[in-house]
């Protein structure tokens, strides 16, 4: 497996920590790779273990066995003093969003920029397109806990992308949105790969499964993750 | 990438960090000042008397010889007293001096012919008083209504006041008259050629105590010697005491205000899933403890400065200063004590060091513990898990 560019998993296992050795694993032998340029979509049951998968991609969680590679780097068995920084890299949307309610919108889309060391004219800059893109310049002041759950997942996957991280890990990103805005959220990522960016999505959505902006399905199901057609 | 820009944004969210926890911020911020003022007043105030006495007693004579009898003690002889001192091997300068204590207008007064107790330099210019006149220290100078001062019950004198003693040596010359030694004989009964006491310097200052019996055996009464340096030990010895106490006495206070100040660090604690989020969004254990350092610092040092500026204020600013004392020893209310300020700027940079490093030391070991756990773990303690 080519291991260089992209993120990789190889011979992934995951159990949660402090359960017994005789209990199935969440994730067994996941080999997969996901490449630059390319929007991926991994599905599956309730409880199959996307978000794990997405949280073990995301540095989140460490792997029972095996390893995440990102740009060629084994950066699951990395010491947190150097996986903390490579996070910056990662932009991550919660299935349960994560944001801060009493922040304004504008507010936690600064949350990733600013340790980052960007100036801030081109934190302000990066903020009002995401805003725009997101459909939420009129809402920039408003606090996050007025919006309602579109605009607030609108809001997270906006927060995702307004570093311009390498790799985009988006869990259930359309879930709570109409046509309309769905369609809108599958250009923003179609568009982050585009500029070069790994793009990882878990979702039931049926829209997402039916778009022609997923190149490539995956299937999660009984902790093994397999490649599937465009139709499935 | 500017590394110039990196802090600012920081310090910026810190801020508005605080913003977000106002009454928290503020509870740690009145308990801070708090803690600081009264380490602070209670330090200050023992350090300023201490120093204000050592500047007085700089002045003072190495010892001072009474005359004492059956009915306590008795006017001495100036020109004999001075004779017999000058036959002692090491005493300098023996001065008559004129002095006792007088019913004046606001309570009893101190009349003093000379004013040696008080520096020159400290004086400001204060000419000595002519007969019929009087110079006042500022609690003489307040019982007046105008500038006549009527003393004395069975030899009575009128004086006009033409000065007041610098309030900087008021501890001092809080209640003085300084006469002419015509007017102070008058008034305090004495008879031509009579003095109060016999002030001493030594060729040698150590020698103090050596040469005590040599000096109480050249006189042909006898006579009670006082030391300096004794004085000084006195004083300097009250001055710590009454520091000491007011910091024992503050305990209760002092652990109530740490107990706040712990709490409210351990707080960090319960902002795990805040925590565990930032890490998720690319920040770092380190990015985390510069945030709760930056927020320390932007509550605690205004408050420590705000602590010490209050305990300064209390100390050195006279109406204040005379609540201060009296808070602290209990004891008169001097309204307008004024305190030496020199070596309090040590003391408040050490009390500075005192609060300041231990509560930052605080945050950053209790930041760091928590902000170095995985994100993930973090993140369960979240409110939407």
């Amino acid at each position: 497996m080519e291991l260089n560019t992209g993120m990789a998993c190889r011979r992934l296992d995951f159990r949660w920590p402090g359960r017994r050795t005789d209990e199935p694993l969440v994730l067994e032998s996941v080999e997969v790779k996901f490449s630059p340029g390319t929007v991926s979509l991994v599905t599956g049951d309730t409880g199959s273990g996307k978000s794990t998968l997405l949280h073990l991609l995301a540095g989140l969680l460490r792997p029972t066995a095996g390893e995440v590679w990102a740009d060629g780097l084994p950066v699951s068995r990395w010491p947190s003093r150097h996986r903390d920084p490579w996070r910056q890299q990662v932009g991550i949307v919660f299935q349960h969003l994560a944001l801060i309610p009493d922040l304004t919108v504008g507010e936690n889309l600064l949350l990733p920029m600013i340790p980052r060391q960007i100036a801030w004219s081109r934190m302000q800059e990066e903020i009002l397109r995401q805003l725009a893109d997101a459909d939420l310049s009129a809402l920039a002041d408003a606090p996050t806990s007025a919006l309602s759950g579109g605009q607030r997942q609108r809001l997270a996957i906006a927060r995702a992308l307004v570093a311009r991280p390498r790799f985009i890990l988006a869990d259930e990103p359309t879930a709570f949105q109409d046509d309309c805005h769905a369609a809108q959220i599958r250009a923003q990522l179609c568009h982050a790969a585009h500029e070069g960016a790994v793009v990882v999505i878990c979702s039931h959505d049926p829209r997402l499964r039916a778009s022609d902006a997923i190149d490539r399905r995956y299937h999660l199901a009984s902790a093994t993750l397999t490649e599937s057609s465009a139709n499935r | 990438m500017m590394p110039g820009t990196r802090y600012p944004p920081m310090a910026i969210w810190a801020a508005r960090e605080i913003q977000r926890h106002a009454g928290r911020s503020m509870l740690l911020f009145a308990c801070l000042a708090s803690l600081v003022f009264l380490i602070a007043t209670a330090l200050l105030f023992s350090q300023a008397l201490d120093a204000t006495w050592a500047r007085l007693l700089d002045q003072a004579p190495d010892l001072v010889v009474r005359r004492i009898d059956g009915g306590g003690w008795a006017p001495i002889p100036a020109d004999d007293a001075v004779a017999f001192a000058k036959r002692v091997p090491g005493v300098l300068d023996p001065t008559p001096r004129l002095w006792g204590v007088v019913p004046g207008p606001g309570g009893p007064v101190t009349v003093v012919a000379s004013i040696a107790v008080v520096p020159a330099n400290v004086l400001n210019g204060i000419k000595p008083p002519m007969t019929g006149q009087a110079v006042v220290g500022q609690g003489v100078a307040r019982a007046l209504s105008d500038s006549r001062l009527n003393l004395g019950s069975r030899q009575s004198l009128t004086v006009n006041v033409v000065d007041i003693l610098p309030a900087d040596t008021g501890l001092a010359t809080h209640d003085l008259v300084w006469m002419t030694p015509e007017d102070a004989r008058h008034l305090l009964g004495l008879a031509p050629g009579q003095a109060s006491d016999l002030a001493v310097r030594l060729f040698r200052r150590e020698e103090e105590q050596a040469i005590q019996a040599d000096l109480a055996a050249a006189f042909p009464w006898p006579v009670r010697i006082t030391e300096r340096t004794a004085s000084a030990l006195r004083h300097h010895t009250r001055a710590v005491r009454l520091g000491g106490i007011a910091v024992v006495a503050g305990i209760p206070a002092l652990l109530a205000l740490l107990l706040i100040i712990t709490g409210t660090i351990l707080d960090n604690t319960g902002q795990r899933a805040h925590w565990g989020l930032l890490k998720s969004l690319g920040w770092t254990t380190a990015d985390i403890v510069r945030l709760q350092v930056n927020r320390a610092m932007i509550v605690g040092i205004p408050a420590v400065m705000l602590g010490l500026a209050s305990a300064y204020a209390a100390v050195f600013y006279p109406p204040a200063a005379g609540v201060t004392a009296f808070w602290i020893t209990g004891g008169q209310h001097l309204a307008e004590l004024t305190l030496v300020r020199s070596g309090a700027s040590v003391i408040m940079l050490e009390i500075a060091a005192l609060v300041g490093l231990p509560f930052l030391a605080a945050v950053f070991l209790t930041s760091v513990r928590t902000a170095a756990r995985s994100p993930w773990t973090m993140l369960q303690a979240d409110p939407w898990n």
